[in-house]
């Protein structure tokens, strides 16, 4: 069963992350914030249960951004929708990377009760793990001379950080 | 016409820089407390008045009004930030402010926010938001000062800010935050925020040991 992957700021996701008055069980309401939805709908994106295609996937968000940072992301088994009644829809993405896209999803048709539950599930069975923006440095511009990523499409600013740093296949031998 | 805090803030301000530009005060004074070294030589840092005069140098009014300036546009930015939401990799207003106060103003915005962000209550969202775009600002000639502002900023009480703070220091890649990264490493009571900043030691030695080689 495939792995659901979300973009999120992990300091907001730590367990007893010392906020004084927030008690050990309790989760910052700021965590919520990384689950805003648009039409009810919340993008995400599947990562096989090898993570294979999991560096493609960060790679290509990260490309889709305005600068190059590090990058947290929540990663839980798709199992654990379906215990709190969220549906799946596959639709495309909108990365830089065609095969990325292929792999997007929204959960839909959520309810104010539905994203607590699954920030509930991100905060307490979600494996949080971050790429440095050091990382993510070296995978964007790997995968713009690779043409992985579209270049054309990477936005103005991210364009200049990669360009000087892209050594063209031809080039390598 | 300033209020009575724009004031403070501006003389405020003023003593870091004094501070920055006397090598013979800044060295005498520990990286880990400035504001307590402050009190042992006999300086109150709240009215910062008398400061200015021990320091032996003669404040221009225009400098003043410089730092008048950069102060009342930073909070004024500060204020506005309030409504905004942040995501990584993302632009928004307040680190866009932030770059157009740095073009006009360089130092002056770097000693607002080292004031700001060591000496005021700022909301830890935007607090966390300042100190990833000081790491990632590509500006060698406020490295230090940055630095600076990024270690000391691993002893926050809140784990957020010091989480950013660490990011920041991975963005400079600067092996000078080792030692700092291990003594925060050490006293770090959060397991999450430890193991991410065991993460960005580990990215800093491999820095250092490339260098080295």
């Amino acid at each position: 069963m495939p792995l659901i992957l979300r973009k999120i700021r992990k300091a907001k996701w730590y367990k007893g992350g010392g906020v004084p008055w927030l008690a050990e069980n309790d989760l910052q309401a700021d965590a919520l914030g990384d689950l805003l939805t648009k039409g009810n709908r919340l993008s995400i994106y599947l990562v096989d249960d090898e993570y294979t295609n999991l560096e493609q996937i960060v790679t290509a968000l990260a490309a889709n951004c305005d600068y190059i940072s590090d990058f947290d992301f929540a990663l839980f088994n798709e199992e654990a929708l379906q215990n709190i009644n969220i549906k799946l829809e596959s639709t495309e993405g909108d990365t830089p990377d065609a095969t990325v896209n292929s792999w997007h999803g929204d959960l839909v048709e959520l309810t104010a009760d539905k994203v607590i539950a699954l920030a509930t599930v991100i905060w307490t069975r979600a494996e949080k793990r971050r790429f440095l923006s050091k990382r993510i440095l070296e995978l964007v511009v790997k995968a713009v001379a690779s043409q992985q990523i579209d270049r054309a499409r990477l936005k103005k600013g991210l364009m200049e950080k990669i360009d000087p740093l892209i050594i063209s296949p031809e080039a390598e031998q | 016409m300033p209020n009575i805090d724009q004031i403070t803030t501006t003389l405020s301000a003023k003593l870091v820089l004094i501070l920055d530009s006397d090598p013979e005060i800044i060295s005498s004074i520990p990286i880990s407390d400035v504001k307590e070294e402050l009190f042992e030589i006999g300086i109150d840092p709240q009215p910062l008045v008398g400061a200015i005069g021990l320091s032996g140098q003669s404040v221009k009014d225009s400098d003043l009004q410089t730092t008048a300036d950069v102060s009342w546009e930073t909070k004024e930015l500060l204020r506005a930030a309030n409504e905004e939401v942040f995501e990584d990799g993302v632009d928004n207003e307040l680190t866009k402010g932030l770059a157009s106060l740095f073009e006009r103003y360089n130092d002056g915005l770097i000693n607002e926010l080292t004031y700001l962000l060591l000496y005021k209550e700022i909301n830890e969202e935007i607090a966390s938001e300042i100190l990833r775009w000081l790491g990632r600002l590509d500006d060698p000639s406020s490295q230090h000062d940055r630095l600076f502002l990024l270690e000391e900023c691993l002893r926050n009480s809140s784990t957020r800010i010091r989480d950013a703070a660490s990011v920041g220091l991975a963005s400079l890649d600067d092996a000078h935050a080792i030692p700092f990264l291990q003594q925060a490493i050490q006293q770090e009571q959060c397991v999450e925020l430890r193991e991410d900043m065991e993460q960005v030691l580990a990215q800093l030695e491999a820095t250092r040991r490339c260098h080295s080689s």
